[in-house]
């Protein structure tokens, strides 16, 4: 089941980012590796819950708004507040590597294949056991 | 009447001028997008994009056009171009649901945060651009 999902995630990703699949790899970044933008975050998303038939709420996935209060950014650096946001609100993010280099500008390039991989893989899991 | 040490006789009291208060420069932003790329996602996904990436008051605005690629990739570059302006991480789903973009004849646009944040006081002013595919957007965003 888990490299089924993972293929599928792989073949969704190729085909939103007009890559070939080889190139899609767990470790790959969405924006350093494969060159995703944000448009291109909004089209996964659709695509991710098309084919697992989910829904994926905002700042579930992808942090969208989560770093919202003043505190939780200064002079364009996450705050080690907004990292145990970050860390509680996305446990698939790599927070430990970002933690050493928190700025919000290189933030999106910590959303790997792994993280989406992980993310759909515990969501249908919760689905079945429901 | 009684003289003022700046020289010159003064009428009673005078009146203190009122000037408008100064509005204060938050930060401003730039977002470029492909109106092809956005066209793929509205062949996919356009009821999805409409729904869930335009806010009520667009949605009424422009719920009985139909969007052109040309028109949402403006949308679309205004609302990001206005929340770079705040140096923030990517607004996600639900930042695009709440930045309020209205645009303008002279090929400019205003746009207004929803957001119960920090962002809720202040207001966009900005203006497209554009190079072939690519369209872009650069906004100032001030505090109301």
């Amino acid at each position: 089941m888990h490299e089924e999902v993972y293929e599928k995630i792989k073949d969704i990703l190729a085909s939103a980012l007009g890559r070939d699949p080889e190139e899609i790899c767990p470790e790959a970044s969405l924006t350093r590796d494969l060159g995703a933008e944000s448009i291109d975050f909004i089209d996964i998303i659709f695509r991710l819950e098309k084919s697992f038939d989910i829904k994926i709420p905002s700042g579930e996935l992808f942090p969208g708004n989560i770093l919202n209060q003043e505190a939780y950014v200064k002079e364009g650096r996450v705050t080690p507040e907004g990292l145990a946001m970050l860390k509680a609100k996305l446990p698939y993010l790599d927070i430990e590597t970002f933690s050493s280099d928190p700025e919000v500008s290189k933030l999106a390039e910590y959303f790997t294949v792994q993280m989406i991989v992980s993310y759909i893989q515990d969501r249908l899991a919760k689905e079945v056991k429901a | 009447m009684q003289s003022s040490i700046f020289g010159g006789f003064s009428r009673g009291v005078r009146k203190k001028s009122r000037r408008p208060p100064e509005k204060q420069l938050i930060g401003s932003g730039i977002d470029l997008i492909s109106v092809y790329r956005v066209r793929q996602l509205l062949a996919r996904h356009r009821r999805d994009a409409l729904h869930r990436l335009l806010t009520l008051q667009e949605k009424k605005q422009y719920g009985r056009q139909i969007l052109s690629p040309l028109q949402f990739s403006k949308l679309f570059a205004a609302k990001e171009a206005f929340f770079k302006a705040f140096g923030k991480a990517w607004l996600g789903l639900e930042g695009f649901q709440k930045i309020q973009c209205t645009l303008l004849p002279d090929n400019g646009f205003r746009a207004e945060s929803l957001l119960d944040d920090q962002t809720k006081t202040c207001e966009g002013i900005g203006h497209f651009f554009r190079r072939g595919a690519l369209v872009g957007a650069h906004v100032s965003v001030w505090k109301s």
